[in-house]
């Protein structure tokens, strides 16, 4: 919080530059695993990292203090997640068998996953939920927001996504379960 | 993020030796370069200056040159036309000058 209140100072006095760095210092690592959760790759991440700092740093000075400045990140980092996925073609959430190979394939494609010490069981729970279940499970589980914070980020009714986690919740675990 | 450890342990994705500090640094400083490149310098200033005056004075050349051309077209139009003579009007006056007098 002291973070955050230090970043709306900055941008209350105008103070872009120093804004942009008390958000990188607070925010840089997380934001990172955000984009990466969703992109996968983490080349593809540092990509849509640079843009998330880029889009900041224009954005900043018309930053309508609407959303706490963390959110706001996380939706810009979100936002460009997407666009990136959506230029790749690479969203490949099914329910099929086919899917979760090609899954692992995609995974696996990455110098930067490391196969033994990932959970095998979790991420074939993961590649059998919906694009949305999967999404919220990622924000709630890995990333701890709230599901206020997870509607103001991805503009989906906050009770559909009530919804999706608790559903993606029941299916991750009871998938975990069986396997182990 | 309590749960930072987990992106590795449980979904296996690791980073580059040293990604966070060098990433926050290059994107800084990617950040410091769209600053520089956004705010225009005095070369770019004079050379705009420069392409301005020298397009205000083909703009004007090319003004004037045409502005000529409509006079020159329209005097020699009038030329052309003074000199036209109906059949009539040269047969009398070569009747007159030339003819009659010789005789």
């Amino acid at each position: 919080m002291e973070a955050e209140a230090r970043i709306v100072q900055h941008i209350k006095n105008k103070q872009i530059e120093l804004a942009v760095t008390a958000i990188s210092n607070a925010y840089h690592e997380m934001l990172y695993w955000h984009i990466r959760k969703l992109v996968k790759h983490h080349d593809a991440a540092n990509d849509a990292l640079q843009n998330t700092y880029v889009r900041i740093f224009k954005g900043l000075a018309n930053f309508k203090h609407k959303s706490s400045v963390k959110t706001w990140c996380y939706r810009i980092a979100y936002n460009e997640s997407i666009r990136l996925l959506e230029q790749q073609q690479k969203l490949r959430y099914s329910d099929n068998s086919d899917a979760v190979t090609d899954y692992f394939e995609y995974l696996t494609a990455d110098p930067y996953f490391d196969l033994d010490s990932a959970s095998h069981a979790l991420h074939e729970s993961l590649s059998k939920l919906s694009e949305k279940q999967q999404r919220v499970f990622q924000m709630k589980y890995f990333d701890e927001l709230t599901f206020e914070e997870i509607a103001e980020i991805t503009s989906w009714n906050t009770n559909s996504i009530k919804t999706a986690f608790y559903a993606a919740k029941e299916k991750v675990t009871v998938h975990v379960m069986q396997t182990l | 993020m309590k749960k930072e450890h987990l992106h590795n342990e449980q979904m296996g994705y690791t980073t580059p030796k040293g990604y966070f500090e060098d990433s926050k640094k290059e994107m800084l400083a990617f950040l410091e370069h769209l600053k520089e490149e956004q705010k225009p310098s005095a070369f770019r200033w004079t050379s705009n200056v420069f392409a301005f005056t020298v397009f205000a004075a083909l703009f004007i050349g090319i003004f004037y040159s045409n502005t000529s051309n409509i006079q020159d077209v329209s005097f020699e139009q009038l030329t052309i036309e003074s000199l036209e003579l109906s059949d009539e009007d040269f047969d009398n006056w070569f009747d007159e000058n030339f003819v009659l007098n010789d005789v």
